[in-house]
């Protein structure tokens, strides 16, 4: 399947709807960074939402860098505070 | 220009959707209004369009919220910060207990009720505790399940009743864990996910007094959202090694994959009153998230129907035709038979819906004569066998049976009419492990095993037998398939006893001499097959291990005969061999077998599935 990348801020109620997301392919990732699934109905979605196009690469540093602050913050907590938590790992995304 | 009626007098349906087996598998999420405060190990409870979130962290809080179908709104706080706690109930009558209070090393059983304005201390759980799990029906009835005691106790596997004035301790679940989630009532509850020292899968149900062990979910996952009750729930998110957006339903006997949500997280809340229409909210991507998903079943869709030509409207623009797909088939569990038994190759006629198994052994290793039909769903005793026999022959219906061969040296062989076995014509060579095909009317034996392996074949034409011509490879504990004493299949076997090997041969027998056709993928013996030369099936047996011994590895593989060539199928769920099974590639079961000291009395019945599938027109 191929994709496309964008940011889109997730406004709540009618950002994506059920018909949508029986149309295309669509998973959000930290950064507001959205794949979207390249079809008709993914373009128009991105056109709905105002999303700025991204390459794979560039979609891929902004979560990437998310998740790296996150992993910092987690490091920064004291051993009880992380033992209530787990650690984000970095992960490729589609 | 004439229309597509015009030319073929029929209409080709247009629909914007691929039809579907249910109602859930047509579900999808789609984005609700944001919480006014992001965050994770978060209370709630309530439904899609009227939910309540409580508390959560870190950071620790006491914020509350309340959904309408669209917006979240401020209400009334909890009486004290909390996290990692378990809640029940609607957004009008709920119960939070357990958790985390932010502050000190300990995890805490209070309590609080939610009347639809404010927040009230009741009776706290005797076990404290965090990333417990619950739910129920109201702040007067709720259950909690499982979750983390401080260490050095860790998980639990505690569970304890609210009935509106105090807590009480009823059965443990099973396995003991944390982060899991629950579905129901104090009465009907369903506990799944979670994490021990590792993720899990496990599913248990409630009934009220003990938990009892389920089919396990399809990801193992903790922290992972819920819905739903204990025979129609959902479970969304949470984490593996990362963070998941699979969201599975259960049906009340098995979990499928659905629609994913669009935002992975982990410890994110659930609400929902069925699998067929919930809420997600809050939970932890690489922060604190507000998101709200909403997940909704639609009450009009199309229903799969086999043979169905449609044309794809939407997203594919498509011709297609809806068709049973063996690869996507599956094995499930069916009804026990009343008598554990094994050694009981071949000794099987009808189908899934329609089955006969006879004879076998048990301990202590003499022959049973026991004889049992089942109807899709039980198994009921019928006449016995005159002679007990194991691993010999069989062929025909549930109604109309051929018991062929009953030893190495013998070949007696009975006729079943439904209601009692009746001697008939002997096989001319003795033997058992025997290959067959066909009906009591029109029947094949071929190879099998009397001191040695052996070729013979022999056809029945309903009154006695006739040598015919011998198989390629001699060879017992095939697996077999054929309608009739002139279409027969023989896979696999046994074949050499020094050093001891399967094969992966296959032979068709077309009336007058056998040909070699492609190989099976494993080398296997003592499975179980059924069909016909152009669609049949091996399932489970043993295989040859990639080296040495021992040489005897029980296996659960699946392969499927196209005409042409094999290909692996769904696995059994347990590995079996030298078991009864009969049927074809859209339907068949599996009975008994080993490997067990007294033989097993469970059952498995493969069904294939119904597809989509693209046409292709020029």
């Amino acid at each position: 399947m191929a994709y496309k990348y964008c940011t889109a801020t997730n406004w709540g109620k009618n950002f994506f709807t059920h018909e949508e997301r029986r149309q295309f392919y669509l998973s959000g990732h930290p950064g507001e960074v959205w794949v979207v699934g390249d079809n008709l109905y993914g373009d128009q979605w991105i056109s709905k939402v105002s999303g700025a196009i991204k390459s794979k690469d560039e979609a891929q540093a902004i979560v990437t860098g998310e998740i790296e602050t996150a992993q910092a913050a987690y490091d920064a907590l004291s051993a009880e505070e992380q033992s209530r938590q787990t650690r984000p790992v970095t992960y490729n995304l589609p | 220009m004439a229309n597509y009626k015009d030319i073929k007098g029929f209409h080709v349906q247009s629909l914007s959707s691929d039809p579907i087996a249910s109602q859930v598998l047509g579900g999808a999420w789609a984005s609700g209004g944001d919480l006014n405060t992001g965050r994770y190990q978060a209370g709630g409870a309530g439904t899609q369009t009227a939910a309540i979130i409580m508390g959560g962290g870190p950071p620790y809080t006491a914020d509350c919220e309340l959904y309408n179908g669209s917006a979240w709104t401020e209400v009334n706080n909890l009486p004290a910060t909390k996290g990692a706690q378990a809640a029940g109930g609607t957004s009008t009558s709920s119960l939070t207990y357990g958790g985390y209070p932010g502050s000190g090393p300990s995890n805490v059983a209070t309590a609080e009720s939610w009347d639809g304005t404010n927040w009230t201390a009741v009776p706290s759980m005797n076990q404290f505790r965090g990333n417990l799990a619950g739910d129920g029906a109201s702040n007067t009835a709720c259950i909690a399940v499982g979750g983390f005691v401080n260490p050095p106790t860790g998980t639990t596997a505690k569970t304890e009743r609210y009935n509106g004035s105090s807590w009480t301790e009823v059965n443990d679940l099973n396995t003991a864990r944390e982060l899991l989630s629950n579905a129901g009532t104090t009465t009907a509850s369903l506990a799944y996910g979670g994490a021990t020292t590792t993720k899990v899968a496990n599913t248990e149900e409630w009934n009220g007094t003990s938990w009892t062990e389920l089919n396990d979910m399809n990801t193992a996952r903790s922290g992972l959202g819920k819905g739903g009750t204990s025979t129609s729930a959902l479970g969304f998110g949470g984490l593996t090694t990362t963070n998941v957006a699979n969201t599975e339903s259960w049906d009340g006997t098995s979990w499928t994959e659905l629609s994913d949500l669009a935002t992975a997280r982990k410890q994110l809340v659930g609400a929902g009153a069925s699998a067929l229409s919930a809420l997600a909210f809050g939970g932890y991507t690489t922060t604190a998230v507000a998101n709200t998903e909403e997940w909704t079943a639609p009450s009009d869709f199309s229903q799969l129907n086999l043979g169905q030509v449609y044309f794809n409207s939407s997203s594919t623009n498509a011709f297609k035709v809806t068709e049973t797909s063996v690869p996507g088939g599956t094995w499930a569990s069916g009804g026990n038979m009343n008598e554990p038994r094994k050694n009981l190759m071949g000794q099987a006629a009808g189908s899934k819906t329609a089955g006969l198994v006879w004879g076998g052994k048990q301990a202590p290793p003499t022959s049973i004569t026991k004889n049992e039909s089942y109807d899709g769903s039980s198994w009921t005793e019928v006449g016995d066998l005159n002679t007990g026999r194991q691993n010999s022959g069989g062929a025909g219906t549930q109604t109309a049976a051929l018991a062929i061969g009953n030893s190495s040296s013998s070949g007696i062989t009975e006729s079943w009419n439904g209601t009692g076995w009746t001697e008939v014509n002997d096989l001319n060579t003795g033997r058992n492990y025997v290959m067959w095909s066909g009906i009591q009317t029109s029947a094949l034996a071929g190879a099998g095993y009397t001191t040695t392996m052996v070729n013979n074949t022999e056809t029945w034409d309903g009154t006695s037998w006739t040598e015919a011509s011998e198989v390629n490879e001699a060879r017992d504990s095939c697996a077999c398939a054929g309608d009739s004493n002139t279409s027969g299949l023989i896979a696999g076997g046994y074949h050499t006893t020094s050093p001891p090997t399967n094969t992966q041969n296959t032979e068709i027998w077309n009336g007058s001499s056998w040909t070699e056709v492609n190989n099976l993928n494993g080398k296997t013996r003592a499975g179980t097959g059924g069909g016909t030369t152009t669609a049949a099936f091996c399932a489970g047996g043993q295989n040859d291990p990639p080296s040495g011994p021992p040489w005897q590895v029980t296996t659960a593989n699946t392969e499927y005969f196209n005409g042409t060539s094999w290909t692996e199928l769904n696995d059994l769920s347990t590995a079996v061999n030298e078991q009864a099974g009969r049927g074809g590639t859209t339907g068949a079961f599996s009975a008994g077998g080993d490997p067990s000291p007294t033989g097993l009395n469970t059952v498995e019945v493969w069904t294939a599935a119904l597809e989509n599938k693209t046409i292709t027109v020029s």
